[in-house]
C-alpha cells in the first residue's frame, strides 16, 4: 500500500543551525557544569603546572555565551522565520491542539492532527524547559559571573538578582538545580522525536537536518493504516 | 583597650586632630591612621589629605552602640580590631558615647548618656546596631530596662543621621533568624526605614569598617558606597573565593577530600569540604583576622558564609552546595535531579511500551477487517 506523500520545507536553516548550535551548548555546559559542580578529577603535583578546574570554568563561561547569543538570534527568528518557527501560546487553536495532542498521548484518541511543524505539546516542553528555564539559568549565571567584577557592566545589569533569591548560595543552588532540567527535558525530547518519526513515517528527524518533512495528501489521510 | 573615662570624652567643639594630640598621640601616628584609613577605604592617594582636613576641622561625631538580640561576638571582634594603629587610635577617638558592654555607667545614668548624646546632637550621631530587632508578640523576647529592644532602637534611630547594622545579626538575623525563627527576629533594615542603614555583615564582622564609615561620613558628609546587598563597597565587593590564598589549587583542580589527607597538609582547596567560598561576600581574605594573622581558610577550614543572608539555613555546612529546599528535606540538588530523570526514564519506557501495545492492536482490528 502506498501512500501519496508531499514533501514540505519546515525548518529553514536558521532554525536547525539554532538547534544544533543549542543542543551543543547545552550539552557542553551540562558536562563542564556538572563538572565544576563535582570536580571529581585527581590533579597531582605542584598547582603551577596546571589550570584544569580554572580551563572547565572557561569553557562554560564561553559556551555560555553561545547558548545566550543562540537563544537571542532564535528569539529573533520566531519574528522573521516562517510559520512554521512561531510559537503563538496565545492562540485559540494552540491550546485546541494542546487538548487533541494530549488526548493523542494519552491514548484517548488513536489518530492526531496532522502536524507539519511542531506540536503544542512539544512546544510547551520548548518553552517551559528551554526557554523559562534558560532564562533563569542565564540570568542566575550572569548573576555570579557579575560578583568577578563588582564594577563592571553584567554586574551593573544583573546586581539585582543575589539580593532577590537572598543570597549567591541560594543563586548557584538554583542554577545547579536547573541544569537538570535540561537532562530531563532530552529524555522526554528524544523520545517524542523518535516515537513521532517511527509512528507517521514523516522523516522528523532528518527533518532537524535536512529541513523536510513528508506530509500526507489530505485525501489519503483517511486511508492511512 | 577602650577607656570611658571623663576624660576621655571630647568635648563638644574638639576636633579629632586636638583629642588625638591631647591624649599624646604624635602628628605622625595622626598622619598615619588618615593614610591607612583612606588605604582601606579604596580611595586615591589624592583623596587622603581631605581626611586629614576633615578630622583636624570638624567636631567629633557621637557615636550610640546598642546591643539587642545577639551574643556579643560582634562587640568582641571590635574590641580586638585588627590594625594596631586603629585599636589603639580610633576607638578611643570615636568616642563612644553609649555602649552597654564596655561603659562603667548602669541603670538610669546608662540611659541618660544615651539620652543625653540624642538630645545634644539631633541629626549628628551615628547609631551602631548589634544584634537583630525581634517582632514576635510585641517585641517581648528582648527587652531592655522592660521596654522592648525594638522599640529602643526606633527611638534611637529617630535622631540618627546614619545607622549601622553591625554584624549578621543586624543584616540578616543570623542564628535566632534561623528557621523557624521563633522570636521573629528581622534585620535592622526592616524596621528603620527612613534612615542610610549600613549593613555590614559577618559572625562576627570586621571592626574596621566602623571606624571606615564614621571616617567617610566626616570626610565627604555621606555614607561610603554601598553594594548591591547594601554594604560597604570598599570591603565586601569581593567574593573570599576570589581574593583566597587556596584559589591556586582551586584553577588547578587540586582539592581537600577529607581533613586529614595529603591534600590538607599541602594546603589545597577546601571547596570539597563545603567551602561557601565562591558565594561568600566578605574581606576575611584580604583584611584576615586578628592582627592579620590568619582567616579561617587559611586555617584549614572552610568557609560558613557567615556573612551571608541565612547563612544558618544553608546548611549542611560541610557540602558546598545547600539540600532541597534547604535542610527541610534532606536531599541533595543532584539526588532530587537524578530522582526526577528516573521518574521521567520510566514514564518514557512506560509510555513506549503501552504505545506498542495499543498500536499492535489497532494493527490487528485492521487485519480482521481485511
Ligand atoms: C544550559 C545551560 C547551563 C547549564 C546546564 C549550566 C550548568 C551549571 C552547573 C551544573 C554549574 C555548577 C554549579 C555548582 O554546583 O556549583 C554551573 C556553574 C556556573 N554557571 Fe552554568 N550552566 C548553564 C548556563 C550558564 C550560563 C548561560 C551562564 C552565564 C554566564 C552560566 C554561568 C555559570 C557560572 C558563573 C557558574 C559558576 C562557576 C564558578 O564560578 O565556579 N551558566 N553551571
Ligand atoms: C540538548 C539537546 C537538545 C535541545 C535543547 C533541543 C531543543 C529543541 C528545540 C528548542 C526545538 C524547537 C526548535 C525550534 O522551533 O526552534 C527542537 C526541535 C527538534 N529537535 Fe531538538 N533539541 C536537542 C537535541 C535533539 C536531538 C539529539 C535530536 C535528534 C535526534 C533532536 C531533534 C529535534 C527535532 C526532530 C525537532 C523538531 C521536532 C518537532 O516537530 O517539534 N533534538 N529541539
Ligand atoms: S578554599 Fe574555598 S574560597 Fe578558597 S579557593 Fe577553595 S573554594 Fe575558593
Ligand atoms: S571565611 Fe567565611 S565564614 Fe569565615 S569569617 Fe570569613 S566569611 Fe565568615
Amino acid at each position: 500500500m502506498s501512500i501519496l506523500r508531499s514533501q514540505v520545507y519546515v525548518w529553514e536553516f536558521p532554525v536547525r543551525f539554532f538547534h544544533w548550535v543549542n543542543a551543543l551548548a547545552i550539552t557542553i555546559l551540562f558536562l563542564t557544569g556538572m563538572y565544576i559542580g563535582h570536580p571529581i578529577l585527581d590533579t597531582p603535583g605542584e598547582a603551577v603546572g596546571h589550570f584544569f578546574m580554572g580551563r572547565v570554568r572557561y569553557w562554560h563561561g564561553i559556551f555560555a555565551f553561545i547558548f545566550m547569543a543562540n537563544m537571542l538570534f532564535r528569539l529573533y527568528w520566531f519574528w522573521a522565520g516562517n510559520e512554521y518557527s512561531k510559537m503563538r501560546l496565545w492562540k485559540k487553536e494552540f491550546w485546541r491542539d494542546a487538548v487533541t495532542t494530549f488526548k493523542y498521548y494519552t491514548f484517548m484518541t488513536g489518530e492526531h492532527a496532522e502536524h507539519v511543524g511542531h506540536n503544542a505539546l512539544a512546544q510547551l516542553m520548548y518553552f517551559f524547559f528551554v526557554w523559562v528555564g534558560g532564562l533563569l539559568i542565564m540570568v542566575t549565571g550572569l548573576a555570579m559571573r557579575g560578583g568577578g567584577d563588582p564594577n563592571g557592566i553584567i554586574q551593573t545589569l544583573f546586581g539585582w538578582v543575589v539580593p532577590l533569591l537572598r543570597n549567591e548560595y541560594q543563586v548557584r543552588n538554583l542554577h545547579h538545580f536547573l541544569a537538570w532540567g535540561y537532562a530531563v527535558f532530552l529524555i522526554g525530547h528524544l523520545y517524542m522525536v523518535f516515537r513521532q518519526d517511527i509512528l507517521d513515517d514523516d522523516g522528523t528527524i532528518s527533518s532537524m537536518i535536512n529541513g523536510y518533512k513528508f506530509e500526507l495528501s489530505s485525501h489519503n489521510k483517511k486511508a492511512r493504516p | 583597650m577602650l577607656r570611658l573615662r571623663e576624660g576621655d570624652y571630647l568635648s563638644k567643639s574638639e576636633t579629632y586632630y586636638q583629642w588625638a594630640r591631647r591624649k599624646g598621640v604624635s602628628r605622625r601616628d595622626f598622619f598615619k591612621f588618615c593614610t591607612f584609613m583612606g588605604a582601606m577605604l579604596g580611595l586615591e592617594a589624592t583623596e587622603f589629605p581631605k581626611i586629614v582636613s576633615a578630622l583636624q576641622s570638624k567636631p567629633r561625631l557621637p557615636v550610640i552602640y546598642l546591643n539587642l538580640q545577639e551574643c556579643t561576638c560582634c562587640g568582641e571582634s571590635f574590641l580586638r580590631s585588627s590594625h594596631p594603629l586603629v585599636s589603639d587610635l580610633i576607638f578611643n577617638m570615636i568616642s563612644l558615647d553609649y555602649m552597654e558592654v564596655l561603659q562603667a555607667a548602669a541603670g538610669k545614668q546608662a540611659e541618660d548618656v544615651r539620652l543625653k548624646t540624642m538630645k545634644d546632637h539631633p541629626g549628628g550621631y551615628i547609631l551602631v546596631v548589634e544584634g537583630s530587632a525581634t517582632l514576635g508578640n510585641g517585641g517581648v523576647y528582648c527587652t531592655i530596662g522592660g521596654v522592648s529592644s525594638t522599640d529602643i532602637l526606633k527611638q534611637t534611630a529617630e535622631g540618627a543621621a546614619a545607622v549601622i547594622a553591625y554584624g549578621s545579626c543586624a543584616t540578616n538575623a543570623c542564628v535566632q533568624g534561623a528557621h523557624p525563627n521563633p522570636t521573629e527576629a528581622v534585620p535592622i533594615r526592616r524596621v528603620i526605614k527612613n534612615k542610610p542603614v549600613i549593613d555590614v555583615p559577618g559572625c562576627p564582622p570586621i571592626a574596621e569598617v566602623i571606624t571606615g564609615t564614621i571616617v567617610h561620613y566626616l570626610t565627604y558628609g555621606e555614607i561610603p558606597e554601598l553594594t548591591n546587598q547594601g554594604r560597604p563597597k570598599a570591603f565586601y565587593e569581593h567574593r573570599v573565593h576570589d581574593n583566597c590564598v587556596r584559589r591556586a589549587f582551586f584553577d588547578a583542580g587540586q582539592f581537600v577530600e577529607s581533613f586529614d589527607d595529603a591534600g590538607a597538609k599541602q594546603g589545597w582547596c577546601l571547596y570539597k569540604m563545603g567551602c561557601k567560598g565562591p558565594t561568600t561576600y566578605n574581606a576575611c581574605a584580604i583584611t584576615e583576622w586578628n592582627d592579620g594573622v590568619s582567616y579561617p581558610i587559611k586555617s584549614g577550614h572552610p568557609c560558613i558564609g557567615c556573612s551571608e543572608n541565612n547563612f544558618f539555613d544553608n546548611t549542611p555546612f560541610y557540602t558546598h552546595l545547600a539540600k532541597i529546599p534547604n535542610n527541610a528535606l534532606g536531599k541533595d540538588v543532584d539526588q532530587v535531579g537524578m530522582d526526577v530523570i528516573g521518574v521521567a526514564g520510566l514514564a518514557v519506557v512506560a509510555h513506549a511500551g503501552m504505545t506498542a501495545v495499543v498500536k499492535h492492536g489497532e494493527k490487528k482490528a485492521k487485519e480482521g477487517k481485511d
